[in-house]
């Protein structure tokens, strides 16, 4: 078994020493004349004179190194001018010069300050006293995954800079994530991921949904692929100086994740399991079935109508929400083999988790292997594959904006007439005729599983053409294939219109090749330690789909397993294909003085296909300096000082992230006419092709410090930071006139400046107990500071509201826009000479700011709509401590933000109902303005289709401010020095959103209904209910 | 020399890359799933196409048909909307409070800019291209006529607009005069009229329609001998005739008949290509199976109160119904008669396979019987006109004898509004007799004269400086 797992595929050897042919045959004739190295040997031991089993071994300024064994010992060629570099994590570097030992033995201290970590940036690895560049570095294992769907849930509130906010909770829910803020109209503003060297393409393989299936906006999160229990490291890469390396790619910020590997000595095996229940952590309160009647009778008698229920056959007989939630449950199982000798090492894991959704029918499942290894047949050469197969299966129940017979679960739920009966007598659902509404355990029943795999695998080889000398290949491959099936049942209200049950299925792939070469060269000539990185990169993404649909079914009981059981007399079939390339070339220089001066370039040349033909090419360049303080001899009486350093980096980074053909005229599908008694499809024109379109560029500063204090006691990284981005890949507005509606353009400036401050704190170091906090806090302003000619436009749009935000010069991105409400008109007011004339007592009292010529004009219309609120907080906040007594520890972790609004759909279906029998929230139903309740805050609820004002208003939009307990985390290690085949045991429970202190009254003040790919606004429109989460897990080290 | 060394390894590597790299066709983008005009605009199979989806534009179904229909039907003395998500709009319409960013009239009037776009850019090809299977002549036509119908709708909601009638006009137009667009609407159907074929080819245009649309432009325009001689023209055709039974025409089988001159059809199969009249107009609680939205489309008990009581017309309205739970519900006497003009028992989902009429022979009968009016005031040819009409609807004729042209001219507004309820005439009518905003103010709405026309979208001032909004309108 282990011998396989050693042997490397014979196919990679093959490819690798075919591109090692091809490039280095040139390359190593030169690379003759070098030579004279010499063998080292010798031990690493701690202070108390332990072995250190796979400690890293390195030539300093190379990735070239070996790794101790069991017992501590190591053996390398170097030159007599190298340096060797002994680290081993949680212990300090040492750094000897070889000169002409043979033997070089060394004792690693404890070491709680992390200078002395390597971190890994764009096409290389720098150590953390050397970085320029503004780089947040995780480890997975201070982020306490616990049931964790993917690696970003887990990241949330940890980085300083990073804003991440779970747009869905739905089981495997998108994530919104935002470094350093939105910088994008139209592009994305998603980071950049790369993968084990491999940027991916981050964008579900499917976004439709199936005919008649009210499906949320956000597709599952593409990192559920990603099993995060196998990564090592997570560096996210902020300012331009670390991002420009990534060029039309880098503008959002890059997410690194790398994956583990296997150390050279004992074989570990280890097996985390853990288990959790979740519950519903927040309802939202909707009226009961007596409160609900009364309500609409009493608005009906105040309309002067009559009542149109009787009060004494109304009862109360529970909450249609509890019959769709459940207790959810969550099982993980993650079982990993790692291990190595001096020459070869490998690691590889199998994982399985499963989660019950806490609404019924909704869940993730999801299976990963991999393998990961790594051979050095000699000195000079290294290769190495990571390879990653995955399978989820996303059991989707709607729960999108659809509305009336299309609605979601939740929608039906928190809307359907509660004095309706839940079931019929027989136990099915009821199904009521008075409301084109499904029962909610209807739309349960409506199929809907998303199942998709994933291959993503990197194969490298890296050769020392000379010592300081190292080129590397890297090839990676992604391929994703999702397919999705939905059926409706015949007898749901879609299913009952239509006739039939409905079947679809959606299936798309995604596939990414990367060929990649890079030449680093590392010299330290005294004083003078410089790096040099030069490289090629290509990469092409090709997407491909095809889907379909058809009714006419005389069974639901094959749903999508046997179409030939349907009709095609209604059918439809669809398909794409379409790709893009980036052909890029790439530099770097790192330079420094002493370890005292430090100056960084960089510049990549990004060829993409996607821009129009007068701008396939763009220049990403950046310059950092920095400086420690700390090593000046002036310094040096601060003894309390570790480490000083200041930090400024100027630079350009671009965005692409625009969808194929943008800067192309074609035709594609148009209108469908009926002709005859046929449905003929036509082709019209598509967009009026831009030849000049390019990519968005941003130019970013940053001015940051970093101080260790006490010898890492106290911890201290702060960051101002400007970035514009400008030429916005914006669709600017074209008159309709034209046939078309905009025209994708490079107009606007979008401006996002901050300041992220992370703090670590070791408050208590003691043998027995120990306790440290880290606090995270980021301030981000946005806002639009040009849009060329145009004065702003409006955008969003759910059931019946439309033009929720807007984008205009000297507002944050998608404020929102709508009215002001101040107060309500009351009896006695001199409505008639108001502004709304037509008002009656307990209408909402909008404010008169402005009218055609930018007065007040005594008319209220739509020139008194303004910005009423930011999507943005002002602020976030991560604060996690953590404490340490003997065997147990101890994690707390809050987080929030703050000041940020947020529009609540549900909140203005109750304020404008869109049909009588439909239940609202309580809150606004409950206190509504009477003649014997004079509220100044909620309307009557009396014909308030003739409210006049917007609906988008203060009143809707609310206060999203939030500070959440988001997990506790209580573990203990067990004591296995009795057991010998045990090496470590840790059992823990955890909690996860335990508090949510907040104002706003739907689920959850994180939520967003609408697309979060492409900036839109943003809206909570019955979003998937938060889940609080407790769970037990255990790690066993065998 | 060391340092040389390094630097010519680096400059050979670097050489390498270049090589690598010699593969920068591949920037050019190759769209595989879309079509290059180029190669498809060449060809008589692409321009076909081209002209079909210009069809497609053209037609309206569920949503854009109803919103289309609300601007033109409900600001009248005919119906309103109440409920639903729609109640709120449908409000601001019905009460006069509509401004320029109500999303109805923006989506109206940005629908009729996409058939102008596809036909300009057939016009602008089809030049060049030989036609084999079909008459080329014919289908320039069919595409003007497109064109001119989506002028006709504009003025009538918007009055001037920009004249766009080429791919390489103007992006930043400025408005057309009236008079032009008039002119402009009346040459294009001419033009087309004078090409078409009289037979109807599945629901492609013919001459009728042409004449027909013509006959229409000329009568909202008011010029009476055009519309007199153009209604004429058409009934020479002698392809024409009323549908013997007036309930029985809308039936979704008897949808090709002699009387409908120009359609859009509708079908209820693939999911939004029919109309959902029917879901907006059933009561709650309605027997009758199938969508029935939140929202009411309902008729004033003054409409229907003025019908005879014999008419055949009034038949289609829904004005007592008995509900699920067997309850009686008066729907008359509470402005809540319901028109099922457009009912299809057999519809999916909200989609009902009843044409559309856009033109009924019967409208051209009272157009010619009003230019007539208007031009010698009551005759007998114009009376017997109207009692073609009356008589298949099995109520009185009229006699000449008691009519003055007022009178006249009066009655004909009335027996429109009996004939075409639910057919979206009625604001084109009043704006006619010019009572539209009076018969407004009377019914206790703020009606202001210079609503006679909607402003145009903000949206379309924002995207165009050159644009100036309509008189009257601030926003």
């Amino acid at each position: 078994m282990r011998t396989k797992l050693l042997q490397p595929p014979k196919i990679i050897t093959k490819i690798l020493l075919l591109f090692a042919l091809a490039y280095w045959v040139p390359v190593s004739l030169i690379a003759q004349e070098t030579g004279g190295t010499q063998r080292v040997t010798g031990k690493v031991i701690d202070r108390n004179g332990e072995a250190l089993p796979g400690a890293n071994v390195l030539i300093k300024g190379t990735s070239e190194g070996t790794i101790t064994d069991a017992e501590g010992n190591y053996s390398i060629s170097a030159n007599p001018s190298d340096t060797l570099s002994f680290s081993y994590i949680g212990y300090g570097a040492e750094n000897v010069p070889v000169n002409n030992q043979t033997q070089i033995s060394i004792t690693l201290i404890e070491d709680i300050s992390q200078l002395e970590d390597v971190v890994v940036i764009g096409y290389g690895t720098v150590k953390k006293t050397d970085l320029t560049g503004s780089v947040s570095s995780v480890e997975p294992s201070d982020l306490y995954l616990g049931p964790a769907a993917n690696i970003d849930q887990a990241l949330t509130g940890k980085m300083a800079g990073v804003q991440i906010n779970q747009n869905s909770a739905q089981p495997g829910g998108s994530v919104n994530v935002r470094i350093r803020g939105a910088n994008s109209i139209n592009a994305s503003s998603s980071p950049l991921y790369v993968i084990d060297g491999l940027p991916i393409d981050n964008s579900p393989a499917i976004t439709g949904s199936g005919t008649g299936v009210s499906d949320n906006r956000n597709p599952p999160n593409p990192l559920n692929l990603i099993n995060p229990n196998d990564i090592q490291s997570i560096e996210v890469l902020k300012d331009a100086s670390a991002t420009a390396i990534y060029g039309s790619r880098g503008a959002n910020g890059v997410i690194i994740i790398t994956t583990k590997n296997g150390q050279q000595g004992k074989t570990n095996v280890n097996y985390d399991f853990s288990g959790g229940i979740q519950e519903v952590a927040r309802k939202v309160d909707m009226l009961s079935a007596t409160e609900f009647a009364t309500v609409v009778n009493d608005i009906r008698q105040a309309q002067g109508g009559n009542p149109l229920y009787d009060l004494n056959e109304v009862e109360d007989t529970g909450d249609w929400l509890d019959e769709v939630t459940r207790r959810g449950y969550i099982q993980n199982h993650n079982l990993s083999v790692s291990g190595g000798n001096d020459k070869n090492t490998f690691y590889s894991s199998i994982n399985y988790f499963d989660q019950q959704g806490i609404v019924i029918s909704s869940g993730l499942e999801r299976l990963t292997a991999r393998l990961n290894a790594r051979f050095r047949p000699n000195d000079k050469f290294t290769y190495g594959v990571n390879l990653t197969n995955s399978y989820t299966n996303n059991d989707n129940v709607p729960f999108g904006t659809g509305f009336n017979a299309s609605a979601g679960i939740i929608n039906s739920a928190l809307e359907l007439d509660p004095t309706l009966p839940k079931f019929n007598d027989d136990g099915t659902p009821y199904q009521a005729d008075v409301v084109d509404m499904d029962n909610p355990l209807m739309i349960a029943r409506v199929g809907s599983e998303e199942q998709t795999t994933r291959i993503l695998g990197t194969a490298f080889g890296e050769y020392a053409i000379i010592p300081d000398l190292l080129f590397k290949i890297n090839l990676g491959f992604d391929r994703v294939g999702s397919r999705k099936d939905t059926y409706i049942p015949s007898n749901t209200k879609v299913g009952i219109n239509n006739g039939s049950g409905i079947a679809t299925i959606i299936t798309g792939e995604q596939s990414s090749r990367l060929f990649e070469s890079t030449l680093t060269y590392n010299k330290s000539v005294s004083n003078h330690n410089l790096t040099l990185l030069g490289g090629f990169t290509w990469q092409n993404f090709v997407n491909r789909g095809f889907s379909g649909n058809l009714d006419g079914f005389t069974t639901d009981a094959v749903q999508t397993n046997n179409l030939a059981l349907g009709s095609t007399e209604n059918d439809n079939l669809n398909s794409y294909k379409n790709s893009n390339q980036l052909i890029s070339y790439l530099g770097r220089v790192n330079y420094n003085f002493q370890q005292k001066y430090y100056l960084t370039a960089s510049v990549r040349a990004d060829g993409s296909s996607r821009f129009g033909e007068n701008n396939k090419f763009a220049i990403f360049p950046s310059f950092a300096l920095s400086w420690r303080l700390s090593e000046e001899p002036f310094m040096s009486d601060l003894e309390f000082i570790s480490n000083l350093k200041l930090r400024t980096s100027w630079g350009q980074t671009g965005n692409q992230e625009i969808g194929n053909y943008a800067s192309l005229a074609t035709l594609g599908a148009g209108g469908l006419a009926l002709l005859g008694n046929q449905q003929v499809i036509g082709f019209n024109p598509i967009r009026i092709p831009n030849p000049d379109l390019k990519w968005e560029t941003t130019t970013q500063l940053d001015i940051g410090v970093d101080l260790e204090l006490f010898e890492g006691r106290i911890d201290l990284v702060a960051d101002y930071f400007v970035k514009n981005t400008d030429d916005l890949l914006l669709n600017l507005p074209l008159p309709k006139s034209s046939g078309y509606n905009s025209i994708l353009s490079n107009v606007g400036s979008v401006e996002n400046k901050g300041v992220e401050v992370l703090l670590n704190t070791r408050n208590v170091v003691g043998s027995n107990f120990s306790w440290s906090s880290t606090l995270t806090y980021t301030q981000i302003s946005n806002q639009v500071t040009s849009l060329g000619d145009i004065d702003g436009f409006t955008q969003g749009g759910l059931p019946f509201t439309a033009d929720i935000t807007i984008v205009q010069e000297g507002s944050p991105l998608n404020s929102y826009y709508g009215m002001i409400v101040d107060g309500i008109w009351q009896e006695g007011d001199d409505i008639e000479n108001s502004a709304q004339p037509s008002a009656q007592p307990g209408f909402p009292k909008f404010r008169d700011i402005s009218g055609p010529n930018g007065e007040p004009d005594g008319v209220i219309s739509s020139d008194d709509k303004t910005t009423i609120g930011s999507p943005f907080p002002d602020f976030s906040l991560g604060f996690r401590n953590s404490f340490s007594y003997k065997r147990f520890g101890l994690d707390i972790f809050f987080a929030g933000d703050f000041g940020q609004e947020l529009l609540n759909q549900n909140l203005l279906y109750a304020i404008y109902p869109i049909e009588e029998r439909r239940n609202r929230l309580a809150v606004p139903s409950l206190n509504r303005w009477t003649p014997q309740n004079p509220t100044n805050k909620w309307p009557s609820g009396v014909n308030p289709d003739t409210y006049g004002g917007s609906t988008v208003n203060s009143l809707s939009v609310e206060d999203a401010t939030f500070f959440r307990l988001r997990n506790v985390r209580l573990n203990y290690t067990l004591n296995t020095e009795a057991i010998r085949f045990l090496s470590a045991v840790n059992v823990y429970f955890q909690g996860d959103n335990l508090l949510l202190f907040t104002d706003y009254l739907g689920f959850d003040p994180e939520v967003n209904s609408l697309d979060n790919r492409s900036n839109s606004a943003r809206a909570d429109y019955n979003a998937y209910p938060n889940a609080r989460t407790y769970t037990v897990g255990c790690q066993i080290t065998f | 020399m060391k340092l040389l060394n390094i630097f010519k390894i680096f400059l050979l590597s670097v050489a390498v890359l270049l090589f690598a790299s010699g593969c920068e066709e591949q920037l050019k983008e190759e769209p595989f799933d879309q079509l290059s005009p180029a190669n498809t605009l060449s060809t008589e199979v692409g321009l076909e196409a081209l002209l079909v989806s210009a069809y497609g534009n053209m037609q309206w179904h569920r949503f854009s048909l109803v919103q289309a229909h609300y601007l033109e039907e409900g600001p009248t003395d005919l119906f309103f909307e109440t409920g639903g998500g729609q109640g709120r709009q449908a409000a601001l319409i019905q009460d006069f409070n509509f401004d320029s960013e109500h999303p109805w009239i923006e989506g109206v009037y940005n629908q009729l800019w996409n058939p102008i776009r596809d036909v300009n850019l057939f016009l602008e090809n089809v030049e060049a291209v030989e036609f084999e299977r079909t008459d080329r002549l014919v289908r320039i036509g069919e595409a003007r006529f497109i064109r001119a119908l989506q002028y006709y709708w504009l003025t009538k909601w918007f009055g001037e607009v920009p004249l766009i009638t080429s791919p390489s006009d103007e992006l930043y137009p400025e408005k057309e005069s009236l008079s032009a667009l008039n002119e402009f609407i009346a040459t294009e159907l001419r033009a087309a009229a004078d090409v078409l074929p009289t037979e109807q080819m599945e629901y492609r245009i013919t001459k009728g329609a042409a004449l027909a649309m013509l006959t229409k432009h000329y009568l909202n325009t008011k010029q009476w001998p055009e519309c007199a001689s153009t209604a004429q023209e058409l009934m020479d055709l002698q392809l024409y005739s009323l549908y013997p039974s007036y309930p029985d025409m809308f039936a979704p089988e008897n949808e090709l008949n002699s009387e409908f001159i120009f359609v859009y059809p509708q079908s209820r199969i693939g999911g939004g290509l029919g109309t959902e009249w029917l879901s907006l107009s059933l009561p709650p609680g309605s027997t009758i199976p199938g969508a029935n939205f939140a929202a009411q489309f309902r008729y004033y008990d003054n409409f229907i109160n003025s019908f005879d009581l014999d008419d055949a017309r009034r038949t289609m309205f829904l004005t007592v119904h008995e509900n699920i739970n067997g309850e009686t519900v008066q729907l008359l006497g509470d402005d809540n008669t319901r028109s099922l003009k457009f009912f299809d028992a057999e519809r999916v989902g909200p989609d009902a396979e009843n044409d559309f009429p856009v033109v009924r022979y019967a409208d051209i009968l009272l157009s010619r019987a009003e230019a007539l009016n208007e031009l010698n005031g009551p005759t007998q040819e114009a009376v017997d006109l109207i009692n073609e009409v009356r008589v298949r609807a099995g109520v009185a004729p009229l006699s000449l004898a008691g009519f003055n042209q007022a009178t006249l001219r009066n009655h004909l507004l009335k027996e429109r509004g009996w004939e075409f309820y639910s057919e979206a005439k009625r604001r084109s009518d009043l704006i006619r007799h010019e009572i539209f905003i009076s018969n407004a103010q009377e019914r206790g709405k703020g009606a202001q004269p210079h609503q006679v026309l909607y402003p145009l979208p903000q949206t379309e001032l924002t995207a165009n400086p050159n644009l100036v909004q309509n008189d009257g309108y601030s926003r």
